[in-house]
């Protein structure tokens, strides 16, 4: 936990390490924001010095879309960039960064260690953020011409909205109407569900958790079972930020691989780590064993 | 020892898709795919902010 926690504290660091802008009231213009960043960062923030993945497929489907006149091999470019640099860390650590190195999904940790009573929420919820990725991060960019996951997101009320209204930028802004407050409700209310929910962003809306969570069935770095030394005790459930049963499919596409699980496992039954593939461990929902299955 | 060798199988799938993805983003360079992405990310998002 203490690690996973460091590292979180170091990526958010690291994702946003411009703290020139208190100074300049300028934002970050420099090269690296043409890189994708593997977790839920918006780039409206003044600290950032990294593009949003989900900023910029949506302004993929934007330039695509019939009502604006732009490059089209740009635009497909842009497409193909976005998605290869979120398949190439997928295709390595699957969701890991959503445990270890979202700065998003961090603060929800974060609010969901306030003592309260919990939530637990229904598995279907998680058909919610294929949902939000097809229809509102893709299909309605392209059809509209408007980022319109960019405009509801929580993220960026968070780190662009009230982070801009509190430190204005050099250049004025335009003045904030009702959708800047219909933003700021969104934000309060997702920011209260943290509180009793475990991680419920990440579990119903995230479309780069979509994303990523489905490269966590080829992914070469892996999870498994074994078998043999699993009771079903459910402490691995207890601890998962996600409240998943890691036994009933180890590679699951809802697993953030944070793997307080397998610290928590005191009879050793999971195993995780790249290229994993040996007799009595199960990576999928079907046994694996020498006489095949 | 099928099993076995589905798993085998996948590992090497996964090094395919990590050689043609790492492809895929140096071809996007040829198209000026992340000189997009920089163009509109230098940009304050307005969305993002709910300043429309």
């Amino acid at each position: 936990m203490f690690a996973r926690r460091v590292t979180q504290v170091v990526s958010a660091l690291a994702i946003n390490p411009y703290f020139v802008y208190f100074s300049s009231r300028v934002t970050y213009q420099g090269g690296v924001k043409g890189v994708c960043v593997p977790g839920l960062n918006c780039y409206a923030c003044p600290l950032t010095i990294f593009a949003c993945p989900i900023g910029s497929l949506q302004h993929s489907f934007v330039l695509m879309s019939p009502k604006v006149k732009g490059s089209l091999s740009q635009a497909f470019a842009s497409l193909i960039y976005v998605l290869a640099s979120i398949g190439l860390v997928g295709a390595v650590v699957g969701r890991m960064p959503c445990g270890w190195v979202c700065p998003f999904g961090f603060l929800q940790e974060l609010l969901h260690a306030i003592p309260t009573p919990k939530l637990r929420l229904p598995g279907w919820i998680r058909w919610g953020r294929y949902g939000f990725l097809v229809v509102v991060a893709i299909a309605i960019p392209f059809i509209t011409a408007v980022s319109w996951f960019s405009r509801l997101c929580p993220a960026g009320a968070l780190e662009g909205g009230i982070f801009l209204k509190a430190v204005p930028p050099e250049a004025p802004l335009p003045p904030s109407g009702w959708f800047f407050w219909f933003k700021i409700a969104i934000l309060a209310a997702f920011l209260l569900w943290f509180v009793f929910s475990k991680r419920p962003f990440c579990r119903s809306v995230c479309p780069l958790g979509a994303m990523f969570g489905l490269c966590n069935r080829f992914s070469l770095y892996r999870m498994a079972v074994d078998d043999s030394k699993c009771t079903v005790c459910g402490k691995c459930r207890e601890v998962c930020p996600v409240d998943i049963n890691i036994h009933d499919d180890p590679n699951s596409p809802d697993c953030i691989r944070c793997l307080q699980c397998k610290k928590a496992c005191t009879y050793g039954a999971i195993t995780s780590g790249f290229a994993v593939a040996k007799e009595g461990l199960r990576l999928g929902k079907k046994a694996v064993s020498a006489e095949g299955d | 020892m099928k099993g076995l060798s589905r798993l085998r199988g996948r590992i090497r799938i996964a090094y395919l898709l990590l050689a043609i993805f790492a492809l895929a983003i140096a071809l996007s360079f040829i198209w000026e795919g992340p000189r997009t992405v920089y163009a509109n990310a230098i940009i304050i998002c307005l969305d993002c902010i709910g300043l429309i």
